[in-house]
């Protein structure tokens, strides 16, 4: 089923400079069609559109042209667009931009009091929710003592509070150590397997790896959709948009390209090694 | 510009409940015109250490001296010592405040009393380090794409010419051309104006591009200080305290435990397919 709906969609900003009103195109007739449960990675550089296009997807933007539906909700209906945000749930790049609670709990607390959930309902989904991300434990701490990481996965538990059934991740790890990375990623494939849909928009084409499908942005339009192996083995396209493949796919491309007889669709190290070895 | 530091401790919030040691025992020397990758684990004390640097906070404990002269000495001195080390915190962009680009990276220069030619020369010379053009020079900074705002707060650093420049995490959120844009023409202003570069980052891969040294921190001290090379032979113990070694490095590592001989210094991806050529051939 196709939760997540984005027909022709058009963005611009307008702005103001030396009196004169200016028009950024953002976005210039995006489609996009997400299934249920599906793991969705978007891509591109800086300036080409994903954060905006993940704006859509709960409605924090409607299309100045073209439609978005979000389980069958359009965006650009007022009355409706609490429907779509219970309904999708965004986490972005810096943890402590989204964190407003001096304890742990209580900032969880926050988004489901204001929806009006009875209080024993709210310590169940509290604890729940931590449990989840693995920070029952920081329950009673205060937000400012905990690492960007730990910080992150309770940004993700206020949202898995408002049972959602659809997480767009903005560059969740972008701020994290190796280690924080690697949990914010084992906690997304844990909500995937759940049922949850999943859009991450990032950087790293290690994460992008991971899911079932990738769309690749470039200058407000999509420019390449596929799975993560037909996307990742057309490395001169994607290097001629701005980005990298990963280095195992790079280091068969390149291999490949010297005449060497190997399998094209490597992605990670486990199946260079793999390949390598037999 | 050289820099010491000489058994340095630092505790927040002594004689509170909260007293915290934030550093214990530190005791660096770096090398003028060295190129200095930090890393750790977030809360291992980067942060603390880099702003013992410009005097943001000062040593509970110990003593920093950067070309022989200890930083804290007097407010004179301390207001000098300033003046040489640049620092470029996380987030740069949000400190993005005048009209133009042109102005926003002018005021730091104006600040330090440069004549107008000066800070026309300076402004021009640190937009172009950091590929700004100058059909941008005019436009707002908050009508740029991320990536042009973080290269303009750069600038807005590099425009006062520091000797020691610290960058905290400055490409977090660039997509793999702008980060490699900012980190090529950071090591070329290394290599161009003999400046020392500390660079704290969450990313193996450009620290073991680009460092000559790492210096590994884990609870407040230092548990490596070494040539990358070196450091990334520890893949478990990084692994423990929260980091990584490069992929590449991996790669290699999972290759020879499986009877593969390849170098452990090998470090880019065409020595590496090089060797693998040679071998399946």
């Amino acid at each position: 089923m196709k939760k997540v709906f984005c027909e022709k969609v058009h963005y611009d900003y307008t702005y103001f400079s030396d009196e004169k009103e200016k028009t950024i195109k953002a976005l210039k007739g995006v489609d996009l069609e997400i299934n249920e449960g599906e793991f969705v990675s978007i891509l591109g550089i800086n300036g080409s559109g994903k954060s905006t296009l993940a704006k859509h997807l709960n409605g924090l933007y409607k299309p100045l042209r073209g439609v978005v539906y979000i389980d069958g909700i359009n965006t650009s209906q007022d009355e409706t667009i609490f429907e779509v945000r219970k309904y999708c749930g965004m986490i972005f790049q810096n943890p402590d931009n989204q964190i407003i609670g001096t304890i742990v709990e209580d900032d969880i607390a926050f988004g489901l009091e204001n929806l009006g959930i009875k209080p024993s309902e709210i310590i169940k989904r509290i604890n729940k929710s931590l449990e989840e991300v693995e920070m029952l434990e920081y329950k009673d701490k205060q937000p400012s003592m905990l690492s960007g990481g730990q910080k992150q996965r309770v940004s993700i538990a206020g949202v898995l509070a408002m049972e959602p059934k659809c997480i767009v991740f903005d560059e969740p790890t972008a701020m994290l150590d190796p280690v924080g990375r690697k949990k914010i990623m084992e906690i997304i494939k844990k909500l995937k397997d759940k049922g949850i849909t999943i859009v991450l928009i990032t950087h790293f084409m290690e994460e992008a790896i991971e899911s079932d499908r990738i769309i690749v942005m470039n200058d407000g339009e999509v420019e390449m959709r596929g799975t993560p192996v037909e996307i990742f083995t057309q490395v001169e396209k994607i290097k001629s948009i701005g980005l990298e493949v990963p280095l195992c796919t790079e280091i068969a491309y390149k291999l490949k390209k010297r005449g060497i007889t190997i399998k094209e669709d490597i992605l990670t190290i486990e199946e260079m090694v793999g390949e390598l070895c037999r | 510009m050289s820099i010491k530091i000489k058994n340095l401790h630092s505790v927040y919030n002594e004689g509170t409940v909260f007293e915290k040691k934030a550093l214990e025992n530190i005791n660096i020397e770096i090398n003028n015109g060295e190129f200095i990758g930090l890393i750790g684990h977030t809360g291992s004390g980067k942060s603390t250490l880099i702003q013992h640097l410009n005097s943001l906070i000062k040593p509970t404990e110990g003593e920093i001296t950067i070309d022989g002269i200890n930083i804290n000495e007097n407010k004179k001195i301390i207001k000098e010592s300033r003046q040489n080390v640049g620092l470029v915190f996380q987030y740069p962009e949000h400190q993005l405040f005048e009209t133009t680009v042109y102005e926003d990276v002018a005021f730091g220069a104006k600040k330090m009393g440069m004549d107008k030619n000066e800070i026309d020369k300076n402004v021009r010379e640190s937009l172009e380090i950091v590929g700004i053009g100058e059909e941008l020079y005019e436009k707002s900074p908050f009508e740029i794409s991320g990536g042009q705002k973080r290269k303009v707060a750069l600038a807005g650093v590099l425009v006062m010419k520091p000797k020691i420049l610290v960058l905290d995490e400055p490409t977090a959120g660039l997509d793999p051309k702008s980060r490699k844009a900012v980190l090529e023409n950071i090591k070329e202003m290394q290599n161009k104006l003999k400046i020392t570069i500390i660079l704290v980052s969450h990313s193996m891969e450009d620290v073991a591009k680009y460092a000559d040294r790492l210096i590994v921190m884990e609870k407040g001290k230092i548990v490596y200080f070494d040539k990358p090379n070196e450091v990334f032979k520890y893949e478990k113990r990084l692994e423990e305290i929260g980091l990584a070694i490069p992929k590449i490095k991996k790669l290699i590592n999972r290759l020879n435990e499986k009877g593969y001989k390849i170098e452990e210094d090998i470090n880019n991806i065409d020595e590496l397919v090089n060797y693998l050529e040679r071998k399946m051939r």
